[in-house]
């Protein structure tokens, strides 16, 4: 092994755990401040880099837990689940899950955190998607009415769809400091589009069916596979109408027959 | 290389202020008198959305410098392709007038610290650093700047003053340098050398674009370390370092660089303008 290699292994390690610095402290010139406390320096500043991403990726986890817990969570996320990118923008995807498995989640009484977890980080990736133009209802025009339940639409890039058991929304609202009033947690889950259509995020709110159609055009199917599938549970379903929805939210990017 | 270079907008020799999503919505609409904005690479490796929806509109009315801090050049790991397949996209995409990143390190075995690693001043890092800086600069097709970085530590196995390694690194790569005098002045006082004679030494036709920003003094028991915290306005004693620099590059884009606890748009102006009066009282001497 090279000396550079063994070199940044060894100050590597040094960083990644406090109790394994033997190697690297032979090497460093202390100048009257120990060589411990000098890479503590740099394992206080990596160790921030990283907890100031997530606390901008999840700031409502952020504000549920306050500073002290949240740095202790985000110290043993960057133990476990380290950053493997130079660009951070995907880092944290695991760290909903991540706080689920720790001793002390169930004790905070904070059911809803990995829910709001989830929302924060759909709505971090909604922010820096694709900008693609949505098509609108005259783009169907060139169908042959024979082909309309081979149509499968594309939903716009900038949206993802959520399903909770806690009423998320104002959670959310609650957390980012949009609104002060209390949330009633037996007020039950929602079904949300998040959506971002050029520079406006919006929470779209859905009845069940708008929920079912979205889930289904997402997953590829068409629309008369969609139809049959709702249509068996709610024989009312008004296809237009939910069609006509979603075209004024610009929710669909493209679509293409099935054939 | 220096087709390319050429038809990328070139960053003015004024004073510049590194753009933040905070003050987007401000620069974009009220177009503050500034003479351009530099952006960490990395903050636009997403597809889209609100940072490149802004950058668009900030480059339409500004030149626009790249400031990577996420590359990890000095690391023994292999160059990530992916990483500089973005960068160079996103070059293709905003035609910025300069690109930099750093002399340091952030990564080992694919494990990223995603922060500004210490290295040995030795030639066996040296030649590594070297490699790099070629197989960027023909990876990208464009040739970059390297900024000193503030450190916090040395090693007794130094080999080669820093001055040299930037200075033959330059010579040997044609890659310019990004002089960051608060970097200079952070790692001066925490390593007591003179601040003024690691200007002096640097080869001043190299350095292309200067840096400044604030500091932090960390105490402890038997000292005090200074850390590069870019969280305040630029010290007496750095602006006193950057009007020694001047008078050796002449008038030379300088950023003022601003990332944490980020004050109102206005505080940065100022700094910025205080930058500018010391570029055009130094064209005033010269001419
Ligand atoms: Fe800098």
């Amino acid at each position: 092994m090279s000396q550079l290699r063994k070199f940044q292994q060894e100050f590597h390690t040094a960083l990644l755990d406090q109790n394994n610095v033997k190697n690297i402290e032979q090497l460093i010139d202390s100048n009257g401040i120990s060589a411990d406390k000098r890479i503590n320096v740099y394992r206080n500043n990596f160790k921030f880099n990283l907890t100031e991403a997530l606390r901008s990726t999840f700031p409502v986890i952020y504000a549920l837990l306050g500073e002290q817990a949240f740095t202790i969570w985000s110290y043993r996320f960057i133990a476990e689940a380290p950053s493997t990118e130079g660009n951070l923008h995907n880092y944290g995807v695991k760290f909903p899950k991540f706080i689920q498995q720790q001793p002390e989640y169930s004790d905070l009484q904070l059911p809803y955190l990995v829910e709001i977890g989830e929302f924060e980080w759909a709505y971090h990736e909604v922010f820096h998607e694709t900008e693609i133009q949505p098509i609108k209802i005259e783009n169907l025009a060139s169908v042959n009415p024979s082909q309309y339940n081979e149509i499968v639409f594309e939903i716009h890039p900038a949206s993802r769809l959520l399903k909770s058991n806690f009423p998320l929304i104002k959670i959310w609202r609650l957390g980012n400091g949009l609104d002060s009033d209390e949330v009633d947690l037996d007020a039950g889950g929602v079904s949300v589009l998040i959506a971002r259509r050029e520079l406006t995020l919006e929470f779209q709110q859905l009845s069940n069916e708008d929920y079912n159609f979205l889930r289904l055009t997402a997953d590829g199917h068409t629309l008369g596979a969609i139809v049959d599938t709702i249509g068996s549970e709610n024989p009312d379903f008004n296809l237009q109408e939910c069609l006509q929805r979603q075209f004024q939210r610009n929710n669909f990017s493209g679509f293409y027959i099935e054939t | 290389m220096s087709e390319l270079t050429s038809a990328l907008k070139p960053i003015p020799a004024m004073a510049g202020i590194g753009l933040r999503a905070e003050h987007y919505e401000l620069i974009a609409t009220e177009k503050p008198k500034c003479g351009w904005f530099e952006v960490h690479t990395e903050n636009y490796f997403g597809n889209g959305g609100i940072p490149h929806h802004y950058l668009h509109r900030i480059r339409k009315d500004y030149p626009i410098s790249f400031h990577g801090v996420g590359l990890s050049l000095g690391s023994v790991d292999p160059v990530n392709t992916k990483h500089l397949q973005r960068i160079k996209q996103l070059i293709a995409e905003y035609q910025p007038g300069l690109i930099s990143e750093h002399l340091s390190w952030s990564s080992f075995n694919g494990v990223f610290t995603n922060d500004l690693l210490p290295f040995p001043l030795t030639t066996e890092f040296f030649n590594h650093f070297k490699d790099r800086v070629n197989s960027v600069q023909d990876f990208l097709e464009v040739s970059i700047l390297v900024e000193n970085p503030s450190t916090y530590l040395r090693f007794k196995h130094d080999e080669i003053p820093e001055t040299d390694f930037l200075n033959d690194l330059a010579k040997q790569t044609g890659c310019g340098l990004l002089l960051d005098v608060n970097n200079v002045f952070v790692c001066a006082t925490n390593h007591d050398f003179s601040a003024a004679e690691y200007i002096d030494n640097i080869n001043i036709e190299h350095v292309k674009e200067i840096h400044l920003a604030g500091h932090t003094k960390n105490h402890f028991e038997n000292g005090s370390i200074l850390i590069d915290t870019h969280n305040t306005v630029v010290d007496d004693l750095v602006w006193s370092l950057y009007q020694c620099a001047i008078k050796r590059t002449g008038q030379i884009a300088t950023l003022i660089e601003w990332d944490t606890d980020l004050p109102e748009f206005e505080i940065l102006l100022n700094e910025a303008s205080k930058a500018q009066n010391i570029l055009d009282q130094v064209n005033v001497a010269a001419a």
